[in-house]
């Protein structure tokens, strides 16, 4: 076989979702978010307010041609699984997972429906996903941190330090791998 | 009233990376956007679930990196099995590797399946590529041109078809 060189050129699909709408019949779909807040939170009711005015935007209007059903896990590991068991059982094309607890909740329960995430602290640490460039299996998302943002961290710890003296504790979680990887930051190693 | 943080329940002042915790009491925080990463979660939404695992059929367009005008294309999505990259809210987009300069109109057009151990890969094909076209002598490569933070959107894509589309 001839050597391919990089020379073809990009083949894209721009624009692709709206036009495909377009082409087919309303179809109603279902989403089902897992929300590690609790049912009163006003964060909470931010989270969905604010997923569910970006999925209006994109076309999906809850009611219409969407569903939503929420459950609230409140990053307690029993209503989170019940949530969770809860959306499985709705079959949902789709389910959105706020948090750690969340997602590896959902993922407990399905490994086959499609599951978005957010405000995950470390994917890959958590097996969530198998690396940030090939997450493999039916996640994909967010991550909450850059892994950058650990050195702004103790950055602020050293501005912190200067003005109100040593801090009492360090709260590092195990996830956080770059914090012992890296000696720039600050040269502290955890 | 702050509930459940280690810090809180010692009483200690603390810097949280959520804001509603401060809301709540807490002394300060430093973290993302929480509502914006939210949005942002719900494109993928609607990119990843409703479109890629629709299996619906896509418009493309192949715009040559050498000569000749873009050419338009309708491609169909099959089953499970490569990471693909996501543009803006949906769109996707592969480099493609063809083994001339010259890519004639519409010779794009074919199955495309991923690359098994027998194929003879050249240089600059990686993993995740898909190969077919006209005497299967096209390779789809993959490319993300989101942020270095999001992540690549995974599906389980185990072939493609493209259709010439001259007219639209």
């Amino acid at each position: 076989m001839r050597r391919r060189e990089f020379i073809g050129g990009v083949l894209s699909t721009a624009a692709w979702p709206l036009a495909a709408r377009a082409q087919q019949p309303e179809q109603m779909r279902r989403v089902g978010v897992l929300m590690n807040r609790a049912a009163d939170s006003s964060e909470g009711q931010a989270r969905v307010t604010a997923i569910q005015q970006r999925l209006q935007q994109l076309g999906w209007s809850n009611g219409q041609n969407l569903l939503i059903d929420v459950r609230w896990g409140a990053e307690d590991p029993d209503l989170e699984r019940k949530g969770a068991a809860e959306l499985a059982a709705l079959a949902p094309d789709v389910v959105l997972a706020g948090g750690t607890l969340s997602v590896i909740a959902m993922l407990h329960e399905s490994r086959t429906i499609p599951v978005v995430f957010a405000g995950v602290a470390d994917p890959v640490g958590l097996g969530v996903v198998a690396s940030l460039s090939h997450p493999g299996g039916n996640a994909t998302g967010f991550s909450s941190y850059e892994y950058s943002l650990a050195g702004k961290l103790l950055e602020l710890h050293g501005a912190w330090r200067e003005a109100c003296g040593d801090p009492s504790r360090f709260l590092c979680p195990a996830g956080h791998r770059e914090f012992r990887r890296d000696p720039r930051h600050g040269g502290i190693a955890s | 009233m702050i509930q459940g943080t280690a810090a809180s329940l010692h009483k200690l002042p603390a810097v949280y990376a959520y804001r509603d915790i401060v809301i709540d009491g807490g002394l300060v925080s430093y973290g993302p956007d929480w509502l914006d990463q939210f949005r942002r979660a719900a494109e993928y939404v609607d990119s990843v679930g409703f479109v890629i695992f629709g299996h619906q059929s896509m418009e493309c367009q192949f715009v040559p990196s050498h000569q000749g005008a873009p050419q338009r294309y309708e491609g169909a999505l099959n089953t499970v099995g490569i990471d693909i990259g996501v543009v803006g809210t949906g769109g996707l987009a592969w480099a493609v590797l063809a083994p001339t300069s010259g890519v004639p109109a519409g010779a794009l057009a074919g199955e495309y399946v991923g690359a098994s151990g027998d194929v003879a890969l050249g240089a600059g094909v990686g993993a995740n590529v898909l190969i077919g076209g006209s005497q299967r002598s096209f390779a789809l490569q993959p490319v993300s041109v989101e942020g270095s933070v999001a992540l690549d959107v995974t599906l389980g894509l185990s072939a493609l078809q493209l259709r010439y589309a001259p007219g639209r």
